[in-house]
C-alpha cells in the first residue's frame, strides 16, 4: 500500500518535471527556431524529467521520506530508463537525422540500415572507451554497471570541462567591469571607427566596380573594332590592344592592390563589431545591476567569483597532494567549528539538514547553470538547417551530465546517505571518478584562462590595427 | 580617378533571418555569378555595391552606386543592430527562406525593427498596421532556396505546405500562379523575387527578376530625388516631330 502512494508522489513529480522540460524548451531554446519534430521535444522533455527525478530521490534520501524499499525500487527504474534513452534511443536519433539531412540516399530503408550500422559503431566506440580506465572490479560483460561507468565517465568530463570553463569566465567578467567600467564615450567612439572603417571599404568597392565598369566598356570598345576587316584597321588594333594592354596591367595591379585591402579592411570592421558588441553588453549589464534586482545578482556574483577561485585552488592542491576527500566538507566544517567554538553540539542531528539545504542549493543552481549554458551554447552554434540534431545532442549531453552529479554529489553528502547511491549504482571506484573530475577541472580552467588571454590580446591588438590603418589613409 | 564624387550613391539596407541567404543573394546580384560555396555567417555588416546603369530617354547613361548593407542577422546583436546601420538607408530589401516558415514570419519583426528605431516614440511591441501609415520607402520581398523548397507554397493563404489540398480553399484561386502574390507582399503593396542564389543561370539574363529589382531601383532613385524627374512636354501636338526624328 505505501509503495503504491510512494509511486503516485513520485509519478506526479516527474509529470511536473516533464511539463517543466516541455516549457523550457518553448521557451527559452525556440524562440527563434521552429523545432517541429516531436520526437525531439519528448526526449528532451523526458530526459530533463528524469535527470531531475534522480536529484529530488537524494533529497527524498535526506529527509527519509518515503520508504527505503520504494525510493530503490525507483532509482533502479529511473536508471534503467535514463540509460536507455542515453545510450540507445537517442544516438540512433541523431544518426538518422543526420544521414537524412546530408542526403545520400533518398530510399527510407537504406537510410534505416545505414543509422543500425552508425548506431552499432557507435556502441563500439562506446565500449572501447571505458577499457583504459579503472571501473570496476567485477568483470561481467553487459552488466549494468559498465554501462554506467562509462556514462559516467563521459559525463564527468563533460562537467568537468563547463564547469573548469564557468569558474575562470566568471571572476573574469566581474573584474573587468570593475576595473573598467565602460562609459557612453567609449561607446559612441567604438561606433565612430566602425562607422569610418564601413566608409572606407565601402569606397574601395566603389572604385573597383567602376575600374570593372570602365574595363568592361573599353573591351566592348576594342570588340567593335576588332570587327572590322581592313587592314589598316589591322595596325590600329594592334597599336589600340598595346595601349590598352599597358594600361590595363596598371589597372589590374591597382584592382589586386585594392582587392587586398577590401579584404583587411572587412576583418578589422568585423571584429570592431565583436567589440562594439562586447561594450554593449557591459554598459546593459552596468544599467541592469543598478536595478534592485540586479544589485541582489550583484552581490551574489561576488560569492560565486570567490567560490569559483577556491575551488580551483582546492582541485590543485587534491591533485598535487593526492587527496582524496574521506569527509565531506559539512560535517568537517561543523566539527571544525564545534573545536573552535568549544560549543556542545550534536553534529550528526545538525549535518543532516545542512547538508540538505547545501545539496538542495547545488542542485538548483547547477540545473540553472546547465540550463542557460546550453540556451547560450544553442543560440551560439544554431542554424535553422541543424537545429534537431543540435537539440539531441543537447539533450545526450545533459542526461550524461547529471548521472555523473549524481556520481559527484556523493562527495558532499554525509557518510549514511552514501551508501544508497553506492547500492545503486553498483560497485564503481568513486575515487576514481573524484580525481578524474579535479584533475580535467584544472585542465579546463587552465585552457580557458588561456583563451580569455587571447581574446583580450586580440581585441587590443585590432585597436592598433586600426590605428595603424585609418590613419594611414587619413594622413 | 573624381568617380565618388560624381556618381550619386544609394544605400539599400537587406535583412533577414540567420542564414536565409542575404550575402549569397547580394553578391549574385552584384557580381552576376553565384558564389561558389556559402559564406559564413555575417558579423555586422557586409558591404556590397553595384553600378546600376540607367538609360534615360536619349540613350544617355546614368551612374548611380546602390550600396548594399547586408546586416547579419543573428539575435544576440539585436541591439547593436540599430543604432549602428539603420541610421540612413534608402530602400530595404526584405530576405527569407522558403524551406522555413519562421523566417516569412519574421519579415514583419525586422520591418517593424526598422520603424521602431526610426520612429524613435515608444511604439508597442506588438506589430499594427497602423505603423505603415507614414512608411514609404520603398520595399522588395526576396524569397530564397527556390530550388529546395515545393516551390510556391507560401503563395498560399494556409500554413499547410501541400498545394494541392489547398487549391479550393484559397481565396485567390482565380488569379493565375504567377501572378499571385504571398500576403505579406500584398499587405506591404511591394513586388516580390523567387530565386534560387546558387543556380548556373546569370542573373542578368533572369529577365522577370532583373526588372523587379529595376524597379526597386527606379522608385528609390525617384524617392530620393537624386535624379529630377523628367518634365514631359506640356503641349503634346509637337510629339508628332518627335516621331519624325527618331
Amino acid at each position: 500500500m505505501s509503495l503504491l502512494t510512494d509511486t503516485i508522489v513520485v509519478t506526479i513529480s516527474q509529470i511536473a518535471f516533464f511539463v517543466g522540460g516541455w516549457l523550457f524548451f518553448f521557451r527559452q531554446l525556440c524562440r527563434n527556431y521552429d523545432v517541429r519534430n516531436r520526437i525531439v521535444i519528448l526526449s528532451f522533455a523526458l530526459t530533463f524529467a528524469l535527470s531531475c527525478t534522480m536529484f529530488e530521490l537524494i533529497i527524498f534520501e535526506i529527509l527519509a521520506f518515503l520508504q527505503p524499499s520504494s525510493r530503490y525500487l525507483h532509482w533502479r527504474i529511473g536508471l534503467y530508463f535514463m540509460l536507455f534513452l542515453l545510450v540507445f534511443l537517442i544516438p540512433f536519433y541523431i544518426a538518422y537525422l543526420v544521414l537524412n539531412t546530408i542526403k545520400i540516399v533518398r530510399d527510407f530503408r537504406l537510410v534505416l540500415s545505414f543509422t543500425l550500422i552508425a548506431w552499432c559503431f557507435y556502441l563500439y566506440l562506446f565500449w572501447k572507451l571505458g577499457n583504459p580506465f579503472p571501473m570496476s572490479n567485477r568483470h561481467e560483460f553487459f552488466s549494468m554497471e559498465q554501462c554506467i561507468s562509462r556514462v559516467g565517465i563521459i559525463g564527468v568530463t563533460a562537467m568537468a570541462i563547463l564547469s573548469g570553463f564557468g569558474a575562470v569566465n566568471c571572476p573574469y567578467t566581474y573584474m573587468t567591469y570593475f576595473i573598467k567600467p565602460v562609459t557612453e564615450k567609449d561607446i559612441s567612439d567604438a561606433q565612430k571607427r566602425l562607422k569610418q572603417v564601413m566608409e572606407i571599404v565601402a569606397t574601395k568597392k566603389k572604385r573597383v566596380a567602376y575600374i570593372e565598369y570602365e574595363n568592361s566598356l573599353k573591351s566592348t570598345f576594342t570588340s567593335s573594332f576588332s570587327s572590322m576587316n581592313n587592314k589598316w584597321n589591322f595596325l590600329r588594333r594592334t597599336l589600340n590592344s598595346s595601349l590598352i594592354s599597358s594600361t590595363n596591367n596598371n589597372l589590374s595591379y591597382n584592382l589586386s592592390t585594392i582587392k587586398q585591402d577590401i579584404v583587411t579592411y572587412e576583418e578589422i570592421s568585423s571584429q570592431l563589431y565583436s567589440d562594439l558588441v562586447d561594450l554593449q553588453a557591459i554598459q546593459q549589464r552596468i544599467e541592469y545591476s543598478k536595478t534592485l534586482k540586479g544589485k541582489y545578482f550583484h552581490v551574489l556574483g561576488h560569492f560565486f567569483s570567490l567560490y569559483c577561485v577556491w575551488k580551483i585552488f582546492i582541485s590543485f592542491i587534491n591533485i598535487v597532494f593526492n587527496r582524496v576527500g574521506k569527509v565531506d566538507p559539512v560535517t568537517r566544517g561543523i566539527e571544525l567549528t564545534v573545536h573552535y567554538f568549544n560549543l556542545q553540539f550534536d553534529v550528526q542531528f545538525w549535518s543532516q539538514y545542512v547538508s540538505f539545504i547545501l545539496i538542495g542549493i547545488i542542485v538548483v543552481t547547477s540545473i540553472r547553470g546547465l540550463l542557460i549554458t546550453l540556451t547560450k551554447f544553442f543560440y551560439f552554434i544554431s542554424s535553422s538547417r541543424s537545429s534537431n540534431v543540435i537539440v539531441l545532442c543537447l539533450a545526450q549531453l545533459m542526461g550524461m551530465y547529471f548521472i555523473s552529479s549524481v556520481l559527484l554529489i556523493r562527495m558532499n553528502m554525509p557518510a549514511q546517505y552514501r551508501q544508497i547511491i553506492s547500492q545503486v549504482l553498483g560497485d564503481l571506484q568513486f575515487n576514481f571518478y573524484h580525481r578524474w573530475f579535479d584533475c580535467i577541472f584544472l585542465l579546463s580552467a587552465l585552457f580557458s584562462i588561456g583563451i580569455l588571454y587571447l581574446h583580450y590580446r586580440s581585441s587590443q591588438q585590432s585597436i592598433s590595427l586600426y590605428d595603424k590603418n585609418v590613419q594611414k589613409v587619413y594622413s | 580617378m573624381g568617380t565618388n564624387g560624381d556618381i550619386p550613391t544609394l544605400i539599400v539596407l537587406v535583412l533577414g533571418d540567420s542564414s536565409v541567404g542575404k550575402t549569397s543573394f547580394v553578391h549574385t546580384v552584384c557580381h552576376d555569378q553565384p558564389l561558389s560555396s556559402p559564406p559564413p555567417v555575417t558579423v555586422g555588416c557586409h558591404i556590397e555595391i553595384k553600378l546600376y546603369e540607367r538609360r534615360d530617354r536619349h540613350q544617355n547613361p546614368n551612374l548611380f552606386f546602390i550600396e548594399f548593407h547586408d546586416v547579419g542577422g543573428s539575435i544576440q546583436h539585436k541591439n547593436s543592430r540599430s543604432s549602428m546601420f539603420y541610421d540612413e538607408f534608402h530602400g530595404i530589401i526584405l530576405v527569407s527562406d522558403l524551406t522555413s516558415r519562421q523566417s516569412y514570419d519574421n519579415l514583419k519583426e525586422w520591418l517593424y525593427e526598422v520603424i521602431r528605431y526610426r520612429s524613435r516614440q515608444k511604439l508597442p511591441t506588438e506589430f499594427t498596421p497602423e505603423v505603415l501609415q507614414n512608411f514609404d520607402i520603398p520595399l522588395l520581398l526576396v524569397h530564397t532556396k527556390f530550388n529546395e523548397s515545393n516551390g510556391t507554397s507560401l503563395l498560399n493563404n494556409s500554413k499547410s505546405s501541400n498545394m494541392t489540398n489547398n487549391h479550393s480553399f484559397s481565396s485567390s484561386s482565380l488569379l493565375p500562379n504567377y501572378n499571385r502574390k504571398t500576403t505579406l507582399a500584398n499587405f506591404l503593396n511591394c513586388d516580390e523575387i523567387f530565386i534560387d542564389c546558387y543556380s548556373n543561370k546569370r542573373f542578368s539574363i533572369d529577365t522577370p527578376n532583373v526588372a523587379k529589382l529595376n524597379s526597386f531601383f527606379e522608385k528609390m532613385i525617384k524617392k530620393a530625388s537624386v535624379e529630377p524627374v523628367e518634365q514631359l512636354p506640356q503641349f503634346d501636338w509637337f510629339a508628332s516631330e518627335n516621331h519624325y526624328i527618331h
